[in-house]
């Protein structure tokens, strides 16, 4: 069993929790999504992240709207549906009650 | 000096060299066949191509060389490394391989021998097993029956059950089946790189030799393919007359036997007797009795015709059995001593 595996197994089970957690206040186009995860290291590889933001606009969380750029095509802007705000403080929730329970595990 | 292409990358055009958008190109096909059928697979590549296209752009250069690519891949990762635990179902659509021939472990009578025929040839088993019945007349199916047990392997995974009743040995898929081998060996005629290799002869002698030494490697590979693709059609149609003649000729031998016995009793001449029924005869036993006769001449003619049945049945379907040494040498013996004991048993009759 290698560590790194172990690693990005924790980061891939969260990432779509954090996905929809910066889109919580904002609106972002891929791109400012990915700056924002890989300032806090969340990210390796930026193609993580289409096939993920796909899933989730395919399960109703997240839809998009075209906006135009100055510097460029068009771009994409992914916002939370009704959705996808109750999904986000479900998992907001269930990460808060893991996080005590490591806590309490890995301290004591 | 270098040639570049033209691209237009999700809304951006880009000047690109020709090895950097061999490249690149190659990376996307890479994600296309890892996302296989995932849903919005073209949203994603999309999405991919114009984050590549933003990368790009951020670059400010002038011309994209293999360098600016190598270090997008790199950012981007490849697609084994972020979509392998993404979808934890089978992503890969079952791909039904031909058919194959396999004894039937489910519904048998003796060894499932007629079934599996049957499922290859999309026939009810009933009717193979009419024809086998047919031939006990002659004592040649019986021995035929037990070299196809011995040799077809029994269906025993779900996978080799699928392959037994799998896609039916058709013509249109015969077809594909050379289609496929055509490409195949037209591709690797396309990868001899022969204009490569002419603008790089240019450029020195030495890096000549190097080429001129891989380009006949890679004709030769190109080669070898399709002279072994060759050889399998040939093999196949090879089987396919062989098993036709072989099947005719034992039809033929059943046949003669049958009608040379009726044909003998009618005449009242005792030399050849009614197979089957030799044994209800007062004469039994004995050295010279017909029936001595009758059995030399089947196996005379029987286990030459047999062994040309295998080959063909080896010919076509990759995963027969094979018989083992002592098998062929006990075949062989007794062949042989069928051999003389028909032509002495003849030479005494007449």
């Amino acid at each position: 069993m290698k560590v790194e595996n172990t690693k990005q197994q924790m980061r891939k089970g969260i990432l779509e929790f954090c996905i929809l957690s910066v889109l919580k206040d904002r609106d972002l186009y891929a791109s400012e999504i990915l700056e924002r995860l890989k300032e806090a290291r969340l990210l390796v590889v930026e193609g993580t992240l289409y096939p993920l933001l796909t899933r989730l606009k395919n399960a109703d969380l997240l839809q998009y709207r075209w906006e135009e750029s100055s510097s460029g095509p068009p771009r994409k802007y992914y916002t939370l549906t009704e959705e996808g705000t109750q999904f986000l403080e479900e998992l907001k929730s269930t990460w808060e009650e893991l996080q005590h329970a490591i806590n309490k595990v890995t301290q004591s | 000096m270098k040639k570049t292409i033209n691209i237009n990358l999700a809304g951006f055009v880009f000047y690109i060299d020709e090895d950097a958008y061999e490249a690149l190109q190659k990376y996307l096909n890479n994600i296309r066949t890892y996302l296989g059928n995932t849903e919005g697979k073209d949203e994603i590549i999309d999405d991919i191509e114009s984050r590549i296209a933003e990368l790009f752009s951020e670059k400010q250069k002038q011309v994209i060389t293999l360098t600016e690519v190598n270090e997008v891949i790199e950012v981007m990762g490849q697609p084994e490394d972020y979509m392998s635990e993404e979808e934890p179902e089978e992503k890969k659509s079952y791909q039904q391989s031909s058919k194959r021939l396999y004894r039937d472990p489910d519904s048998t009578v003796l060894g499932g021998v007629c079934s599996g025929v049957g499922h290859y040839l999309n026939i009810d088993a009933v009717w193979i097993r009419l024809i086998f019945l047919a031939m006990v007349w002659s004592g040649v199916s019986i021995l035929f029956y037990f070299i196809l047990w011995a040799i077809i392997p029994k269906a025993e995974t779900t996978a080799q059950k699928l392959e037994m009743k799998g896609k039916a040995a058709t013509f249109s898929n015969i077809e594909d089946y050379v289609r496929k081998g055509y490409e195949n060996v037209k591709d690797d005629f396309k990868n001899v790189d022969l204009k490569g290799a002419g603008e790089k002869a240019k450029q020195g002698a030495s890096g000549f030799s190097a080429f001129l030494g891989e380009l006949i490697s890679k004709l030769f590979s190109a080669l070898s393919k399709l002279l072994s693709f060759i050889a399998n059609i040939l093999g196949k149609l090879l089987g396919v007359i062989i098993l036709i003649t072989t099947v005719a000729l034992i039809i033929a031998l059943t046949v003669s036997f049958i009608i040379g016995s009726f044909i003998d009793i009618n005449i009242g001449n005792d030399l050849l007797v009614l197979p089957g029924f030799e044994f209800i005869g007062p004469d039994w036993g004995g050295p010279f009795h017909p029936i001595w006769y009758h059995i030399s001449m089947i196996l005379t003619f029987g286990i030459p015709a047999f062994s040309l049945l295998l080959f063909a049945l080896q010919l076509l379907f990759k995963n027969m059995g094979r018989l083992s040494g002592s098998i062929k040498i006990g075949l062989l013996a007794v062949w042989m001593i069928s051999l003389v004991s028909f032509i002495i048993l003849s030479l005494t009759q007449f």
